[in-house]
């Protein structure tokens, strides 16, 4: 007979064992979830927004310019590549003609689902290099905005935040550039040659039926079963829409979706301007200001942390000018917002780091005293030291 | 609790290492806690996993009252709570036809990992009335106190106490291959 304590021992005492593998895989979804839902708590975090800003709002403008350029190429290639039916030549000298496109963009089940769309409105010039570009996104982390990028200035208006941000475009414009050559027809044919050689991917042909419809390209990828649908007009040649799908193991579930609503449609200069901003609004300008800290002859490694050290004494200072601009235009008190408080001193610069998925990122861990309403802290900070996008020889402080 | 709240601060501001310890800190006791009240060891990863979800959902948001590791349990009862009653509504079986608790049935992505005497311990639970199986799960597994349970159970500390006892009694009764009625 066991006694009542012997049970509470028993129940207290018995240990669970788990499937390490399936930890690690529990935990990667969670941290999945907290980078988007990082994007969705703005309001509790509203120093963020910065960072939000720099993150999402260029990237998205590079990759979106970016998918559509991949979108183009991809149509051109798989037409060398497949015996298709369709006028081929005709298909891609009609490609290399246009100069402008209208695009609209779903992304993500959710706002597929809710019908939620970014428009885009591209140009190329005569030498198919971009001239201008325009993303009105309906829904974002920072609500409605509007990205513009023209004659090497990247403007990025956020209305419910009442912010405007500027910066040098030269660096997406490099970016892009690189994209292209990487994308270069003949390397791309190449690989596909290649994947098709080693059965890495798999493409089929529907042909339109006779009621009419487009004719529809299927890529799919051996290795991860990624589907990509291709809808190419037969009148025009042009891809219609593309639709890209992730395979959950079972079925294939639709990811993003582009519908190309004009081809070589006059598209006016000042589409690729904002209008007037509030005289309220806060403006983050690293275009018309010297930002940052030149590397010179310095190694990355060490340039992070001389600008992540002059950061934080500036800050202690409550030198707002000078955080201002080794933050590459971001408010001066940023940081204290962020914390809630002043900084009273650094204990100790940690030793730089690579981000493990951005790698021109260099993470630097701080411990710094804090002083807030409830009382000094010590506490840790994660910071970025990054190269200044459009001066690229210069770095400043990023979150 | 200072720690705690710590923790919070830190996750409130997008910390994936705050997450990670938290994550690390209490997943095998909310496991242990979920396995105790349902009778399907699927079910129980389903509910800590939903509960982990979520709680990154109000990360940003979040405020700390009392502990993490309160909180998350007490989460893990409500949802193990909902469950139970949904499945009752769709099923009610006699004890002589209930599932044991813990299914033998291996998968290659199970998440725990039970041996022969924690499923014994979950098989007896899973014959305690599940008000009784509640009380004894979320005091002597969950470390909550018996005020915290009869809040959970909408009732007075009196009876959570009672139904800790009974069920207690009930449990040694049954480990110890008593008949009971």
């Amino acid at each position: 007979m066991r006694h009542a304590e012997d049970i509470k021992k028993l129940i207290k005492n018995t240990k669970i064992r788990t499937n390490p593998q399936v930890n690690k895989a529990v935990l990667n979804s969670l941290l999945n979830r907290l980078d988007k839902a990082e994007s969705v708590h703005l309001d509790a975090k509203q120093p963020n927004v910065w960072r939000i800003i720099m993150k999402s709002s260029f990237t998205k403008l590079t990759a979106a310019a970016a998918i559509i350029v991949v979108v183009g190429l991809a149509v051109t290639l798989l037409d060398k590549s497949n015996t298709a039916a369709y006028a081929l030549e005709q298909s891609i000298k009609t490609y290399h003609s246009v100069q402008t496109i209208i695009v609209r963009v779903y992304e993500g089940r959710e706002n597929i689902d809710n019908n939620k769309f970014s428009d885009c409105w591209i140009k190329y010039d005569d030498d198919g290099r971009l001239s201008g570009f325009r993303m009105d996104v309906a829904k974002s982390a920072d609500g409605a905005k509007s990205v513009v990028w023209s004659r090497g200035v990247a403007k990025c208006w956020m209305p419910a935040k009442n912010t405007l941000m500027i910066a040098k475009g030269e660096k997406m414009a490099t970016d892009l550039e690189e994209f292209a050559t990487e994308n270069d027809p003949k390397q791309i044919l190449q690989r596909i040659y290649d994947s098709q050689k080693n059965e890495e991917i798999t493409l089929k042909t529907n042909e339109p039926q006779q009621n009419g419809g487009p004719i529809v390209l299927e890529v799919i990828h051996n290795l991860d079963k990624t589907l990509t649908k291709l809808f190419i007009d037969v009148q025009t040649k042009l891809p219609t829409q593309v639709e890209k799908y992730r395979f959950t193991g079972n079925e294939y579930e639709l990811e993003i979706k582009f519908e190309f609503s004009g081809y070589n449609q006059p598209i006016d200069e000042s589409v690729f301007e904002l209008g007037e901003v509030p005289s309220d609004a806060v403006i983050i300008d690293s275009a018309s200001q010297l930002c940052g800290l030149p590397q010179g002859d310095l190694p990355d490694n060490e340039i992070a942390v001389k600008v992540m050290r002059e950061f934080f004494e500036a800050s202690i200072s409550q030198d707002y000018e000078r955080v201002k601009k080794l933050l590459g235009g971001k408010p001066g008190d940023t940081l204290e917002m962020m914390y809630g408080g002043k900084i009273l001193r650094v204990l100790s610069i940690g030793q730089p780091e690579p981000d493990e998925k951005f790698k021109h990122l260099i993470r630097v861990q701080s411990r710094v005293e804090i002083e807030n309403k409830g009382g000094n802290w010590i506490t840790n900070i994660k910071l970025i030291a990054r190269r200044l996008n459009g001066q690229p020889d210069r770095w400043i402080v990023d979150w | 609790m200072l720690q705690d709240k710590l923790l919070i601060w830190k996750l409130r501001r997008g910390s994936t290492s705050a997450l990670c310890l938290i994550y690390e800190k209490y997943r095998d006791d909310l496991l242990r806690v979920a396995a105790g009240l349902l009778k399907e060891r699927s079910e129980a990863e389903d509910v800590v996993h939903d509960v982990f979800i979520a709680f990154v959902d109000v990360s940003g948001s979040f405020t700390l009252t009392g502990s993490i590791r309160g909180y998350l349990t007490t989460c893990v009862a409500n949802k193990a709570r909902n469950m139970n009653r949904t499945k009752f509504r769709q099923r009610t079986v006699s004890l002589d036809e209930a599932e044991p608790t813990v299914s033998n049935l291996k998968r290659p992505d199970q998440w725990i990992i039970c041996d022969e005497e924690f499923q014994q311990l979950c098989n007896a639970m899973a014959q305690l009335p599940y008000e009784q199986r509640e009380a004894v799960v979320l005091h002597l597994q969950g470390a909550m106190k018996f005020k915290e349970i009869a809040e959970i159970q909408e009732t007075s500390v009196k009876t959570a106490l009672s139904r800790y006892r009974y069920g207690l009694d009930k449990l040694r009764s049954i480990l110890d291959g008593e008949v009971t009625k």
